[in-house]
């Protein structure tokens, strides 16, 4: 696989990379450098990306990996991998990254931070991106039937949620507990 | 799709059995359909958070054609790229230079071992060891007045110590947990 094909071919889920990436790590820099580093080992293995049948499942494989990695070690970027001078590239978000979540992403959000990380990915790749199940298999080395469960108990688990945001109006997580 | 259908997709979908294109109806039922029943509003909102999330787009232009360049600066082959002479050539120097080093201190150490050897610089052993003995006694006082300073740090632990009283607030706020139980009441 050259450049061209490479640009192609896996370039374009960069977008979906990134979405995934930024809803595990919680922080858009991070994400940035998740996709990059994810990039770059795509490249590296470019010649065994032929033989992958589904590059959309594998790309975020290796993005869940990555992340899941990063979250367990926090350990410090490799900025040797990065060409010269890249790192002294100004801010590279834009202006109107700020985040303009609205209030039911958030309330969303916050309610998947109460499952386990598990759950909380299966939920993102199925009933948010729409992956189906064998993809999903792929994606997490679940079997089908682990991941049907575990999306049954998260999708109760969020209804749980959802019912003591609506009989109050407001989050309920600020009373005593 | 009418409500009884959407209803027993419902209970499917809690279970985890639903298809991807039950999903999507799901989603398209709730997202067309007046007049849910009031006890399907929590499923309304849950698919209504989904299909928002779904669309949430964040900017990726810059990190797209960052991208781009990391691939564009991998493909250029690297094989060609020239290092400076400068690399090799103090490579070179650097193991001259670690040549001549050992040189002087392994084979050149016996002769200046014979020159320099240790020698006693004392006729009086009585001396020498009263000078010695003045010598340590200076070091060890210097050394007590150094220690001495130190002993302010344990009065830190006074007012921590104190703090221990931050305790019983946590006995306190466990009895409140019986508050709990009217919290559920109420959401039941």
């Amino acid at each position: 696989m050259n450049a061209d094909e490479f640009k192609r071919v896996v370039l374009p889920y960069g977008k979906k990379l990134f979405h995934f990436a930024r809803f595990l790590l919680k922080d858009e820099y991070l994400a940035q450098d998740a996709v990059q580093e994810v990039y770059i080992k795509l490249w590296k293995m470019r010649k065994e990306l032929v033989k992958i049948v589904n590059m959309e499942a594998f790309a975020i494989k290796i993005t869940r990996n990555w992340c899941l990695d990063r979250m367990k070690s926090r350990k410090p970027l490799l900025i040797g991998d990065y060409p010269a001078g890249f790192d002294q590239q100004k801010d590279v978000r834009e202006p109107d990254s700020i985040l303009e979540q609205n209030d039911r992403i958030r309330n969303l959000y916050a309610i998947l931070e109460k499952l386990p990380e598990q759950q909380k990915i299966l939920i993102r790749l199925r009933d948010i991106d729409g992956y189906e199940f064998d993809e999903i298999a792929d994606i997490t080395g679940l079997n089908e039937v682990t991941i049907r469960v575990n999306l049954s108990r998260a999708r109760k688990k969020i209804r749980e949620e959802i019912m003591k945001i609506d009989s109050y109006g407001f989050r309920k997580s600020g009373s005593i507990n | 799709m009418d409500l009884e259908k959407a209803e027993a997709l419902i209970k499917k979908y809690y279970k985890g059995e639903t298809s991807h294109e039950e999903e999507l109806q799901l989603k398209e039922f709730f997202r067309t359909a007046e007049n849910i029943p009031e006890h399907l509003s929590p499923e309304k909102e849950l698919f209504s958070m989904y299909s928002e999330a779904a669309r949430e787009e964040l900017p990726v232009k810059s990190l797209m054609e960052n991208l781009e360049k990391v691939i564009d600066s991998r493909s250029g082959s690297r094989v060609t790229i020239k290092k400076p002479a400068v690399y090799w050539i103090s490579g070179i120097a650097a193991g001259i230079a670690l040549l001549l080093v050992s040189y002087f201190l392994i084979v050149q150490k016996p002769i200046y071992n014979k020159k320099y050897a240790l020698q006693d610089t004392y006729q009086d052993p009585k001396l020498a060891y009263d000078e010695t003995q003045k010598v340590l006694l200076y070091v060890s006082q210097q050394m007590n007045k150094g220690t001495a300073q130190l002993h302010n740090v344990s009065r830190i632990n006074k007012p921590v110590h104190r703090l221990q009283n931050l305790k019983k607030i946590d006995a306190g706020m466990s009895q409140l947990r019986i508050l709990q139980l009217i919290d559920n009441e109420n959401s039941n």
